[in-house]
């Protein structure tokens, strides 16, 4: 296999790993917005939105946290990674 | 360091190899429980086509087998995750082969269990409401969300772990290259990269231990919020999470005894992990029967007269054989059989295990259907007796259960390759630093 077709085997790859990260966004901030369609109900029937801002304030940071955590590994694993992997082979 | 390299890679070739090499016990198991599953599939149709009636519910018992199932598969979850974290956050070198099979545990079982409420759904294209009229003070719908942040929490403790091992498997070389290039996210082992993943997976398990706990205590809340007898309880909650973690390290056990006997990881998992995992099974029992008598003996000295038909009806009543049996399986013989160093084998563990399992979902059963049979206004005393629909379902649940199972370990190393690893290599100079941190000595001053 050339070295061309790897580098667009890599992009390829590169891509779809964007791509699954992003759906995981979509994933949270649909919840996100579920959630607040859920209040905002709660708020026009009167009935208990107290408690449903409650759960959400808790329930919305936990989905933000695990898709910030999944890119933050996403992005610290591609950040620097063609250097740091330069310098072990050195070693 | 090549030589090093391909040594490490013979030692644990036991590790690879399931993946590598595919049996004709592969194809038969996957064959078997593909046809149960299809059965299962076309006994759920049968029953959106037909409607409920083909169930065992009726009048005044409308929760059945599904909701039963529904506690307990959730329950079983609790084995993977919330051990695995806890066992990480105390840094118990022993973890290492047990781990990524509890996580798996996690992820398949809670999406089985996730289903139930729709399978119990007469017309499941309703579960669509939650999202435009759900109402969040609903203990079903605080369900909902705890149930889908747990699964989400699970699957990224599941999956970061499993990343370097998948880049392992990319480097291999292979048919499947490619699908383990697009999920290894560019691994390559630079010490940036093991910063990143271990600052990640630190965050994720102080997250998910709330989110485990949080889940089974909303579960108990469904029952506990209502004003039913023998469910309106102020120690559901913890009571709840007691038995789930009990039912999944008994299940845990089960996993581990059948993937070490098939897949010859003796090696990996010794009679020590046993040991002390079935230490912790048997503290959970204790704690069980704690948790148990207290909320048993409350209710009889009470002697409410609606609460003593539902404790009358468990204690002496149609459910007496279901209720009893359920002490026996989860306190009476896992007692006996872990307490004695004697019974304390493999064999002995597993049996144990078992009784446990059974026993759990006995205690859901005891739980859910007498205090529906028995309610509060004047009706007479209801029973439920499961449909062969109910039974197929239950059959068909834990064959996706094992059938996950199984593609899983055809795909990914069931015990962490780059854990063992780095236990070879860290792990006693990590554990000799801290012992010697904990003997008597010149004080560290870090105020």
């Amino acid at each position: 296999m050339n070295s061309t077709e790897n580098t667009s085997r890599d992009k390829i790859i590169f891509t779809a790993q964007l791509a699954s990260i992003s759906l995981i966004w979509i994933f949270v901030i649909a919840i996100a917005i579920w959630i607040l369609n859920l209040i905002s109900v709660s708020v026009d029937l009167n009935d208990a939105p107290g408690i449903s801002i409650a759960i959400s304030l808790v329930a919305i940071p936990v989905f933000f946290t695990l898709a910030s955590i999944l890119t933050y590994v996403f992005v610290g694993f591609h950040k620097n990674s063609k250097s740091d992997l330069n310098n072990t082979l050195g070693d | 360091m090549t030589e090093e390299k391909t040594k490490t890679i013979d030692i644990d070739e036991a590790l690879y190899r399931p993946i590598y090499e595919t049996g004709r016990g592969f194809y038969l198991t996957v064959g078997i429980l593909l046809m149960i599953i299809l059965f299962a599939a076309f006994m759920y149709v049968r029953q959106v086509y037909y409607g409920l009636g083909v169930t065992g519910m009726n009048q005044p018992v409308t929760w059945g087998f599904y909701i039963v199932n529904f506690v307990f598969f959730i329950g079983i979850s609790h084995a993977g995750t919330l051990i695995s974290a806890i066992l990480r956050l105390s840094k118990a070198e022993w973890r290492r082969p047990i781990t990524r099979m509890a996580e798996v545990i996690t992820a398949i079982v809670l999406a089985i269990g996730g289903l139930h409420p729709i399978i119990d759904l007469g017309r499941p294209d309703r579960v669509l409401n939650i999202f435009t009229a759900g109402r969040l003070q609903s203990p079903l719908l605080w369900d909902v969300t705890s149930i889908t942040a747990y699964f989400t929490a699970s699957t990224v403790y599941l999956y970061l772990p499993m990343i370097p091992d998948i880049a392992k498997l990319r480097d291999r070389g292979g048919k499947l290259t490619r699908f383990y290039d697009f999920l290894s996210w560019g691994w390559q082992g630079t010490d940036h990269q093991k910063k990143v993943l271990n600052r990640a997976i630190n965050i994720l398990m102080v997250m998910v231990i709330p989110i485990a706990v949080s889940v089974h205590t909303v579960i108990s809340y469904i029952f506990s919020m209502t004003l039913q007898p023998g469910w309106h309880s102020t120690i559901f909650g913890p009571y709840f999470v007691v038995g789930a973690i009990f039912s999944g390290i008994a299940a845990l056990l089960i996993v581990m005894i059948a993937f070490r006997k098939v897949f010859h990881l003796e090696n990996y998992l010794k009679l020590i992990h046993f040991q002390y995992l079935s230490t912790l099974l048997l503290i959970m029992s204790l704690l069980w029967f704690y948790f148990t008598f207290s909320e048993y003996l409350t209710g009889i000295f009470g002697a409410e007269p609606h609460e003593m038909d539902v404790i009358l009806y468990k204690f002496t009543g149609p459910y007496a054989i279901f209720f009893w049996s359920m002490v026996v399986f989860n306190f009476i013989i896992p007692v006996i059989v872990l307490s004695f160093k004697k019974f304390k084998t493999i064999k002995g563990i597993l049996f144990a295990s078992i009784t446990v399992v059974i026993g759990m979902w006995l205690e859901r059963l005891n739980i859910v259907i007498p205090s529906l049979a028995n309610p509060r206004m004047e009706l007479g005393s209801g029973m439920y007796f499961p449909s062969l629909t109910e039974w197929s379902l239950f059959v068909g649940a834990i064959a996706v259960f094992v059938l996950g199972y199984v593609l899983f370990s055809k795909f990914f190393p069931i015990i962490s390759i780059w854990e063992i690893e780095e236990g070879r290599e860290e792990s006693i100079k990590e554990v000799e630093k801290r012992v010697k941190s904990y003997l008597p000595g010149p004080a560290e001053t870090s105020d």
